[in-house]
């Protein structure tokens, strides 16, 4: 991890700890977007961090996302069409 | 048109639109296709018996995400033998940020330093079974909003309607959910042989 590089550069431990929130879209207040973005653009333990966890994040969704079976399907279809 | 047939379209049109998401959420719940697909049935049967409790319309999913999720706890997590209880200490709302930064910041250099170098080309060398099975190992809580926000795209407003807590926790269980993910895969990588403490003597294959 880094030091502080100038007044402006929130440091590592700051940076961590927005990492996730703006990694999922989450940090919506421009100045911190702005903070983290810097602090990534000259840290590359952060950087390199940052880019682990969104290969991550892709890894999982591949991994994870579901595909209802055909069976499943019918049985939904069949029972959407008997509620009342 | 009714307003009970316009609500019954509307109600086909979402469950078809979700049933894929449903059913991948319910069976890494449930681990058995069998299961994954009764529970989504169930939930799917519940959740029109309540469709006017559905006030804004544009949230159906997390609504729906919910009921999967509060069938799976009453039916579901009884029968299993897998553990359901939480094994970390879970603070609900924000001042749980604090012990989730320390967990991140307590790994080892070896682990950090492992972890930080993409050019290892790690994720090549992991298989999606083996993903796959670090997200399972997960404590419920962590799994479930790891899910519904990596793999489904909630928003963390979203996951929180959908489970029912604060969106500090939700903030708290992503962080805490994937620092576990990393030290499982790293675990994992050991065991393969994939990280060698020599990183000249890694296994190239």
């Amino acid at each position: 991890m880094n030091d502080k590089k100038d007044t402006d550069d929130i440091g590592c431990l700051e940076a961590i700890e927005s990492l996730y929130a703006y990694l999922d879209g989450e940090l919506e207040d421009p100045v911190s977007i702005t903070s983290v973005e810097r602090h990534l653009g000259h840290c590359s333990s952060c950087f390199s961090r940052a880019e682990i966890e969104r290969k991550l994040s892709k890894h999982i969704q591949d991994s994870a996302k579901g595909r209802a079976p055909k069976a499943l399907k019918s049985r939904l279809t069949d029972l959407i069409g008997k509620l009342d | 048109m009714s307003v009970k047939e316009e609500t019954k379209r509307y109600f086909s049109r979402c469950v078809q639109e979700n049933m894929d998401a449903l059913y991948g959420v319910a069976l890494r719940l449930t681990r058995k296709n069998a299961d994954a697909e009764d529970l989504v049935a169930e939930s799917v049967a519940k959740a029109w018996s309540a469709v006017n409790t559905l006030t804004d319309r544009d949230k159906f999913r997390p609504w729906i995400f919910r009921i999967l999720h509060n069938c799976f706890i009453s039916d579901y997590r009884k029968k299993s033998v897998r553990p359901s209880e939480t094994v970390y200490d879970e603070n609900c709302g924000d001042e749980a940020e604090g012990d989730v930064t320390s967990l991140l910041l307590e790994q080892s250099d070896e682990f950090l330093n492992w972890w930080a170098e993409p050019e290892r080309a790690f994720f090549n060398d992991i298989l999606g079974e083996q993903i796959l099975s670090a997200v399972d190992a997960l404590p419920d809580e962590y799994q479930l909003t790891v899910l519904l926000i990596n793999v489904e795209g909630l928003t963390y407003d979203e996951a929180a309607e959908a489970l029912g807590i604060p969106c500090g926790t939700v903030r708290s269980r992503m962080k805490r959910g994937r620092t576990l993910l990393q030290k499982a895969l790293w675990m994992q990588a050991k065991e393969a042989g994939l990280y060698l403490a020599n990183t000249d003597d890694r296994c190239k294959t």
